[in-house]
């Protein structure tokens, strides 16, 4: 009957143990979602690309990525969210990426699904998501490191609201009634900031708040095609990579629509990640130069004379 | 000296044969490399001389000391290596040389001849063991032979550059042209010489795809010592019994060297 017991104990023991044996220690997931198909609002040429893109580039990079295009409602939008951070453990490094239209109302910023139908603030808080929740969830999830990527504000959402937004963008907007009407403040232009961002977590926006987001001129918006550019290259930490894809997005936006456009982040991470292996490429002349100077002296053979 | 003679050739045996099995180990695929060249020696030599002094009715031996001026030897070297084996002969060319002191002068040529095989002990130390001939003209021929044993050691410093050493000892035996006071012609020899430069290498001394040209300046200095030459010690006349003595006859070289090897 003892050994019974202790068989049983042994054996419980080991099945808690189990779930953190088969944590990863560097187990990677992500939740892409591209919205471009929008009902109610403008359509997207580049959203659906850029998903599919970063989806493809993830994988390569071992992330378990779920990936998700036209998102239809805030229900739907929310149990993929959901799902991915029920799957976080506290070794996981998440990621999460977006590309379609948000908005900010009163401070708070929301990702819109390609069927909300946005008439007034109420509408927003009924129909889009919350980045804060998004925010919130990885929050709880309590994993190491989270990032988290909004490649969304640019152009207007809804045609005949008033319009503010730059040509060609992924915009957001402002609700179609005046905000007077709508009792709230106004809906405003690009993305707002973060109020609480998960501790270990990086949140990069395409602009910097009240700023509008270029939907690009190619395959891929600007943001998601310098991060498409510069993710796959080893020995570069997630700060160094924000810094290029800054850089790059800047310079395109400048020299293809006249007004640069900055990317800004938010983050929390004290740790080192990089989406490729953080060891540096090696330079084959650097290392041929250091096999050289390895090498010994080559000997100087003087015949013996005796 | 004969006991000398068996411990350089014990000694050179034994480090062939574990140097042998060290490389036989390595197993060594190395290509081979050939060394061609020559060596100028700008040498001056003190040799000796027995002069046969009157003194009253009888004579005896004076052993001297003479002294040759500047002389120019050349001396060709060629050498085989492959891996750590290195197979190596110099051949100094019959030199003349006026031998001088105060009881007069000697002329005289000289030409020397060694073959030599070694293996590097680590790289840039080569134990070498050989067979060296030395002959003398000077009032007759006077040869010497026999084995040698030496350490040949190359300490590169620089990309192309080293320095570069040779020492090495001999027990020779030498055949004199007739027989001495004490019927002998065969005497035992010591021989030394150490060598040591600068040399540097034009082009890559270790491929054996590329030639490579090696300039060396350096200073070389050879002794040989050869023991129990017998001399009329007392003077000898009306009737006197002779009194014989030995003494070492001793050669010396030294001169600086500048070598011009081609390798390929």
């Amino acid at each position: 009957m003892w050994s019974t017991f202790r068989l049983t104990s042994v054996l419980a023991a080991f099945a808690l143990w189990l779930p953190v044996l088969a944590w990863s220690a560097d187990e990677r997931r992500a939740l892409v979602i591209g919205n471009g198909n929008y009902v109610h609002g403008q359509r997207l040429a580049n959203t659906l690309n850029d998903a599919a893109d970063m989806c493809q580039v993830l994988k390569q990079l071992g992330y378990e990525t779920d990936c998700f295009v036209n998102v239809q409602d805030k229900t739907a939008f929310e149990a993929r969210v959901q799902e991915f951070v029920a799957r976080l453990n506290p070794q996981s490094k998440g990621l999460f990426y977006y590309a379609g239209h948000a908005v900010q109302l009163n401070g708070e910023s929301y990702l819109v699904p390609v069927q909300a139908e946005v008439r007034n603030a109420a509408d927003v808080r009924r129909e889009l998501v919350p980045v804060q929740q998004v925010l919130d969830l990885l929050k709880a999830a309590g994993n190491s490191f989270n990032m988290v990527v909004l490649d969304a504000c640019r152009d207007d959402l809804f045609a005949e609201a008033p319009v503010v937004a730059a040509a060609s963008g992924r915009g957001i907007l402002t609700a179609r009634k005046s905000p007077e009407a709508a009792g709230e403040q106004a809906v405003a232009y690009g993305l707002a900031t973060i109020r609480d961002a998960p501790v270990g977590s990086i949140v990069l926006y395409a602009t910097a708040s009240r700023e509008a987001a270029y939907d690009g001129d190619g395959r891929n918006g600007p943001l998601t095609k310098h991060l498409l550019a510069h993710i796959r290259e080893p020995g570069i930490p997630v700060e160094e990579l924000i810094k290029r894809v800054t850089v790059g997005v800047q310079t395109e936006t400048k020299r293809a629509f006249g007004r640069r456009q900055t990317p800004f982040v938010y983050s929390s991470f004290t740790g080192e990640f990089c989406f490729a292996d953080c060891t540096p490429p090696v330079n084959q002349r650097d290392v041929e130069r250091s096999r050289e100077q390895a090498k010994p002296w080559p000997q100087v053979h003087v015949p013996p004379s005796l | 000296m004969n006991a000398i003679r068996c411990v350089l050739v014990a000694c050179a045996a034994a480090s062939i044969s574990s140097l042998a099995t060290a490389v036989e180990a390595g197993a060594e695929t190395s290509a081979w490399h050939t060394s061609v060249g020559f060596k100028l020696w700008s040498n001056d030599w003190s040799s000796w001389d027995v002069s046969r002094v009157q003194s009253g009715g009888g004579a005896f031996d004076v052993l001297t000391e003479k002294a040759s001026d500047h002389a120019l030897s050349v001396i060709p070297v060629l050498s085989v290596r492959r891996g750590r084996w290195i197979i190596a002969a110099s051949h100094m060319t019959s030199t003349h040389y006026t031998l001088r002191n105060a009881l007069g002068a000697l002329e005289g040529t000289r030409s020397e001849t060694d073959v030599n095989v070694g293996a590097d002990l680590v790289p840039g130390l080569a134990l070498i063991v050989g067979y060296k001939q030395l002959t003398q003209d000077a009032g007759g021929r006077f040869q010497w032979k026999g084995p040698t044993l030496a350490v040949n050691a190359s300490l590169p410093f620089g990309s192309g550059w080293a320095l570069y050493g040779t020492y090495g000892l001999g027990a020779l035996k030498l055949t004199l042209p007739a027989t001495d006071l004490l019927g002998r012609d065969k005497l035992p020899a010591m021989y030394s010489l150490s060598e040591w430069g600068l040399a540097r290498s034009f082009g890559r001394s270790d491929s054996a795809v590329s030639p490579s040209l090696v300039l060396a300046l350096g200073y070389r200095a050879q002794s040989v010592k050869t023991r129990d030459y017998a001399l009329l010690s007392q003077p000898v006349g009306g009737g006197a019994v002779a009194v014989y003595g030995t003494d070492t006859l001793r050669d010396f070289t030294q001169g600086f060297t500048l070598s011009l090897i081609g390798s390929f």
